[in-house]
């Protein structure tokens, strides 16, 4: 038996599948001068035998030609690309071929069908060729935002390094608890628990530069996205401070393809972050 | 959990590591091709019936747009199938030289119900792809050929989900052993791209809105006298002369063999009334229009038929397998059920079927009738 063949089901198979074939024969059969039984069945066996025979080996050295040519990163886009353009293409055949144009019906078949598919396998092959790029590269995601709040920079930065107060000013952040003892100092480490983009995350931040009521420098090394965190703190004006923060990171992996999306989504929720880090420390109670 | 650390349950998985089918990836591929096919068989079927009905179903005219979806979902998820299909085939394809070929009668038996599942499969995605782009490179009728070698193909594959339905379901649970879960990711992730692009490349001819896209798409939406595209044109059916004849008569026949005979003006003078209709083609194209006419139900009633439950409507063509079609039922009196001589606030375009057709709600476009010639009612 093969592995992963289990003989019951596939008597069930057999007594439920077996009828409905016969079925499907009896109707070619009845319907003999419509469905030319001999030349369906030379079609059925022939589909089967030119996938298997010709189809399969074609795609299989294009492929292996293509891998070998492909840096390891960027294998997965450039194999997507080349199977969007090789499904497109073979679509696109009995088009371009013009096998069923109609002179007398000029709303039946009315593009280009060699010029259309050309282009869209020319646009699908330049993204490919993007993105591969940049896979291979790798792309930094930076970015950084900043708030005014209107308190001194004392308490804006007292507030904000405190990572413990982050569940309440982070809106993906669930939970943040200690992995050392606090207070928070170099070498600090703490563990995260958030939501970012539908997926959870559960990563650590290790603190490697703290000067407080001026920066705070944070970084993780884990999953497939490693960050950096900063925080800096300025005055700006009688008692108020100028805070920003930047997240920095090289995605890692299939992640990269993402990367811009990544920065946008990014960008929004630290701002909004950062909007409710400012009407909470405004309105603590002084 | 067994020695090795795999659950003990995900045996079945596990077994067939060994010989370089990744099955987790089959096991994807294998879901939503099953669903692929069910959507096609299930909205086939329900194409197939409208055209031929058995004699104890009387298709339903509501609602309107109702084959318009079913048809051009039909051809979508086909064309969406393409390259499932073939990666499918990629992943399971070192099976294929497995040594030795046959290790039991039960595997025999199982590898046997693929060369109908492979060739079927194969076959249906092919010939309907080849059948949107009017390519015709075999003897055989396409419908009756595409109907039969479907039920052979589900069948088949009724065999197939049977044998591998347990070793779909723990695959789909556990992790198997095999390569990154992230390559295996991205590879189904490729897969759907390219069903995606497929779609996008095709579905024009229905969702106006891709039509810039639909490279592919065998018509474009508003190209075609009076805005509409034309399936047959009056050259094609061989109908010019008799269509443009100045003594046409509409001739509708009772069940008594009561007639009435109508000119052009005799039809024109009789009340007029405006249905917005879809023409929907089993090709996956369809289109809205704005027609007028009189309903068949007043056309009836004047040979005393307006209680028919069958009526042939035919054409001035001679031959075709589409020259008569038709009404039963609810769609014999349904208001919007019209024999249409403005298509758009014009007098219709001799390619769609002047002097008069027929334009009912819920039907494949083949069989809204052009260039009427009789009613009979049975």
């Amino acid at each position: 038996m093969n592995g992963t063949t289990s003989p019951r089901g596939l008597a069930v198979g057999l007594a439920l599948g077996v009828p409905v074939m016969l079925f499907g024969v009896r109707g070619v059969l009845l319907d003999a001068r419509d469905t030319h039984p001999a030349e369906l069945a030379r079609w059925l066996v022939g589909a089967a035998v030119v996938h298997d025979l010709v189809l399969l080996p074609v795609v299989g050295a294009l492929g292996w030609g293509l891998r070998r040519r492909t840096p390891d990163p960027a294998w997965p886009v450039v194999r997507a690309g080349a199977v969007a353009v090789g499904a497109l293409a073979l679509v696109a055949w009995p088009y371009a071929a013009g096998y069923g144009a109609s002179a007398g019906n000029p709303s039946l078949l009315p593009r280009d069908y060699v010029l259309g598919p050309a282009l869209a396998a020319g646009v699908i092959a330049a993204v490919t060729a993007i993105a591969a790029a940049a896979t291979v590269r790798g792309v930094e995601v930076d970015v950084v935002t900043d708030v005014v709040i209107d308190r001194p920079v004392g308490e804006v930065a007292a507030y904000a390094a405190d990572p413990t107060n982050a569940p309440e000013w982070y809106d993906n952040i669930d939970s943040a608890t200690w992995a050392s003892d606090p207070p928070v100092q170099v070498g600090s480490r703490v563990a995260f628990v958030a939501r970012f983009l539908g997926r959870r995350l559960a990563y650590a931040y290790e603190v490697v530069d703290l000067v407080p009521g001026e920066r705070l420098v944070m970084r993780t090394a884990q999953g497939p996205f490693p960050m950096e965190t900063t925080y800096t703190w300025r005055a700006e004006g009688e008692g108020r401070t100028r805070m920003t923060l930047r997240n920095r990171g090289r995605p890692a992996g299939f992640a990269r393809v993402g990367a811009p999306m990544m920065a946008a989504a990014m960008r929004r929720a630290n701002r909004r972050d950062l909007a409710k880090l400012r009407s909470i420390v405004e309105e603590a109670p002084c | 959990m067994t020695a090795t650390g795999v659950p003990a349950s995900s045996a079945l998985a596990r077994g067939d590591a060994a010989d370089g089918v990744d099955t987790p990836r089959a096991a994807w591929l294998g879901l939503a091709l099953g669903v692929a096919f069910g959507v096609c068989f299930a909205t086939g079927l329900w194409s197939h019936v409208l055209q031929h009905p058995p004699s104890w179903f009387t298709p339903p005219p509501r609602p309107a747009g109702l084959y318009r979806v079913t048809q051009g979902l039909h051809v979508a998820t086909g064309t969406a199938a393409i390259p499932l299909l073939l990666a499918k085939l990629w992943v399971v394809h070192p099976r294929l030289t497995a040594w030795p070929p046959v290790r039991s009668a039960l595997h025999g038996v199982e590898r046997l119900a693929l060369l109908p599942l492979v060739g079927g499969a194969v076959f249906l995605l092919l010939s309907g792809v080849a059948n949107v782009a009017r390519w015709y490179p075999w003897g055989f009728y396409f419908p009756a050929a595409h109907y039969g070698a479907a039920w052979i193909t589900v069948g088949a594959l009724v065999v197939h989900i049977g044998a591998k339905a347990a070793a779909t379901r723990a695959a789909l649970r556990r992790p198997a052993p095999g390569p990154p879960a992230g390559d295996r990711r991205s590879f189904l992730a490729g897969a759907a791209a390219a069903s995606g692009v497929l779609v996008v490349a095709t579905a024009g001819g229905t969702v106006p809105v891709l039509s810039p896209l639909s490279v592919l798409a065998q018509r474009r939406p508003g190209q075609g006298p009076q805005g509409l595209p034309v399936n047959k044109t009056a050259a094609a059916a061989r109908v010019v002369d008799a269509a443009r004849d100045p003594a046409y008569r509409l001739v509708v026949v009772g069940p008594g063999g009561e007639r009435a005979a109508l000119s052009l003006a005799d039809l024109r003078a009789l009340p007029q009334h405006e249905a917005t209709l879809p023409i929907a083609c089993v090709e996956g194209w369809s289109a809205s229009a704005s027609w007028r006419g009189v309903r068949v139900r007043d056309l009836l009633a004047r040979v005393g038929a307006a209680g028919a439950d069958v009526v042939v409507v035919e054409s001035l063509q001679r031959t075709g397998r589409y020259r008569a079609s038709d009404l039963r039922g609810a769609q014999v009196r349904d208001r919007d059920t019209l024999l249409a001589l403005d298509l758009g606030g014009e007098p219709l375009d001799l390619d769609h079927g002047f002097p008069v057709r027929l334009i009912a709600p819920g039907r494949p476009g083949v069989l809204q009738t052009k260039w009427v010639a009789r009613l009979v009612a049975r």
